[in-house]
């Protein structure tokens, strides 16, 4: 009776992660149709970019507030996007309500700090997060489909690395 | 300048798609990232459905959209074959030549997968785990909006054509 509730959970679990791939697909696809998230004015295949937005708002922001001139993509009707916000106000409303808010401490947090400013400096070398290079590859961009790959590549050469650690840590404590 | 209404309609669709975003990935434990690393660590393809579905998602509805109504530039490999779309670093200056902005998609997308796996998810899934409460995501975002700004004053300033 337990195994198959449990089977059950996951195929829920499964049907799950594909529903939100495709939802937020068909939102950034229509966000730039729809929401002028698009040509002319602004970039294509803009209707989601973590990274992108964030950078759009944050400068905005601090160009607002002091006299500096820091760029940013191009903007829609001269007001930054707001997805950045709304993904962290859905995650937000969606784990206190499911009772999954909880304030967790970190063992190293320099390197949190490191990580993050360099994803955002790759991210913007790039010119997309992993969203938008996927988004770009929806669009037929074919630089994109390298930067995917890159990616790609990336992910396996720090698993690689991770893998190559835990092995030495095993072999550590048996020896 | 842009009306009023068209301001605010874009501030609020933005925001209602990005809470559809955050309130889904909460749930799925979307991660663009974390479907690659899985595979290549556990053999796990549970999360590289969520990407495999983005893309069928978005392309549907440029396909859609373009037989509706005009998208002159889908798909863009036929309309402008290896242009660089507008957004990419250098996208501007037409001089650069093509290779140019393959090797920074490489160079970035590189720097991209080593980071976002040391961090334990992509940018979306780090938003998602600070909105959850873990601190070492909400340092990470210290670190990645500090990186905005710094990459816009500084860095890419120094980007040279080579």
């Amino acid at each position: 009776m337990t195994e198959q509730k449990e089977r059950k959970r996951i195929i829920k679990h499964s049907y799950l992660i594909i529903i939100a791939g495709l939802v937020t697909g068909l939102i950034a696809a229509l966000l730039q149709i729809t929401a002028g998230v698009g040509p002319p004015n602004t970039p294509v295949a803009y209707g989601i970019c973590i990274a992108c937005h964030g950078r759009d708002l944050i400068n905005w922001i601090i160009n607002a507030i002091g006299e500096t001139n820091l760029g940013y993509g191009t903007l829609v009707a001269g007001v930054p996007v707001l997805t950045v916000v709304g993904i962290v106000a859905g995650a937000f409303i969606s784990s206190t309500k499911n009772k999954e808010f909880k304030f967790r401490t970190t063992k190293n947090p320099g390197v949190s700090f490191v990580c993050g400013f360099a994803v955002m400096a790759s991210a913007l070398i790039l010119g997309a997060c992993p969203l938008r290079a996927v988004l770009r590859v929806a669009y037929g961009d074919a630089i994109a489909v390298v930067g995917f790959i890159a990616i790609s590549v990336g992910v396996v050469i720090s698993a690689a690395v991770i893998k190559v650690n835990a092995r030495r840590a095993i072999n550590r404590e048996v020896t | 300048m842009a009306t009023t209404e068209v301001v605010v309609s874009i501030l609020v669709s933005t925001l209602i798609g990005g809470i559809i975003i955050g309130y889904l990935s909460q749930r799925s434990r979307m991660c663009f990232v974390g479907g690659v690393r899985d595979y290549v660590l556990v053999k796990d393809t549970h999360l590289l459905k969520a990407p495999l579905a983005f893309l069928i998602g978005a392309v549907v509805v440029f396909a859609i959209a373009s037989l509706v109504a005009s998208m002159p530039t889908w798909p863009w490999f036929i309309t402008k074959s290896l242009m660089p779309i507008p957004g990419a670093p250098l996208a501007a200056n037409a001089a650069v030549p093509i290779y140019n902005h393959i090797i920074l998609a490489i160079i970035g997308g590189l720097g991209i997968g080593i980071f976002a796996v040391f961090a334990g998810g992509c940018p979306l899934r780090q938003h998602v785990m600070a909105s959850e409460g873990d601190k070492s995501s909400m340092l990470y975002l210290l670190g990645f909006y500090i990186a905005a700004v710094v990459f816009m004053a500084f860095i890419l300033p120094n980007i040279q054509i080579f």
